[in-house]
């Protein structure tokens, strides 16, 4: 779980340095986007580490 | 300046297709194509079309080396293995 | 006039033809890592021409060109492994002048645009390349090592 919360931060943080303008509906979308970007991540690097 | 620049990539752009003309070999053809892509797409943005840079870059840059590689892979193997038949 | 558009044309002139002229021949290994600094060449004129324009979303074209040249490098080592041949002699100081014009560029970029969030992207986009590149040549070298694994 705390994985999954790192990987939002920091996706969201991304997020944040690639976006042109900063407004309210630009931070929800990418809070969402950086989530599902997490789960899959976490996804990810079980299925390699458990190879 | 700006023209300098279009003048420039056409040239850049002109050079390297030729290049790939010349070049007989598919895997080394593929090469060239893939810095023809790259020329194509600073044309393109010297022409304020980024857009079109963009997929240019997206699809010249590391879908079509690939595709190309997969096909004469698959085409080698293929005649390899007629050969072996015969 | 412009001196960063001045510079994007300099680039290209000399970074360009020479990546074309070491592609169309020589062996093998030798084309695929001029491809390699194809990618950086190419990468830093998009950076020097978002400048040069005034349009700092010309990056994204450089952020993408930095994300996914080196991947078309890697499909070259992988799927050319065993005919790829030995790397060539200049393979190292070429990575080392594409990380070096990156920093440079990087760095002048950064200053030009102050700092926010447009300097980190850039900055960013200059991390991604310099990596992007080292990988690659590091691959091409090693797929010759290592002979063909697939």
């Amino acid at each position: 779980m705390a994985e999954i919360l790192l990987w939002q931060v920091a996706l969201t943080a991304l997020w944040f340095v690639l976006i042109s303008t900063v407004e309210p509906l630009e931070v929800f979308v990418g809070l969402g986007c950086a989530l599902v970007g997490a789960v899959a991540a976490v996804a990810a690097r079980r299925a390699v580490s458990g190879r | 300046m700006t023209d300098a620049l279009v003048l420039i990539s056409l040239f850049a752009v002109a050079a390297t297709a030729t290049a790939a003309v010349v070049v007989r070999d598919p895997a080394r053809q593929a090469l060239v194509l893939s810095v023809l892509g790259l020329a194509l797409a600073v044309l393109f943005t010297v022409l304020q079309a980024p857009d079109v840079a963009l997929s240019q870059l997206a699809v010249g840059s590391a879908l079509t080396p690939l595709l190309i590689l997969l096909s004469v892979r698959k085409v080698r193997r293929r005649g390899r293995r007629e050969e072996g038949e015969r | 006039m412009n001196a960063w558009l001045a510079c994007a044309a300099l680039l290209l002139v000399a970074g360009l033809l020479p990546v074309v002229w070491g592609t169309a021949r020589g062996p093998l290994g030798h084309r695929a890592m001029a491809q390699n600094c194809g990618t950086s060449v190419v990468c830093l004129v998009m950076l020097l021409l978002a400048q040069g324009y005034g349009r700092p979303a010309y990056t994204d074209l450089a952020l993408v060109l930095a994300v996914l040249g080196p991947v078309g490098t890697l499909v070259f080592a992988r799927l050319l492994a065993d005919e790829l041949g030995e790397a060539p002699r200049w393979a190292r100081p070429a990575t080392a002048l594409a990380v070096g014009a990156t920093a440079l560029v990087v760095i002048a970029s950064c200053v030009a645009t102050g700092p926010g969030r447009a300097a980190v992207k850039v900055a960013l986009v200059g991390v991604l390349l310099a990596a992007g590149n080292v990988i690659a040549s590091r691959d091409l070298s090693a797929a010759h090592r290592d002979g063909g694994h697939g």
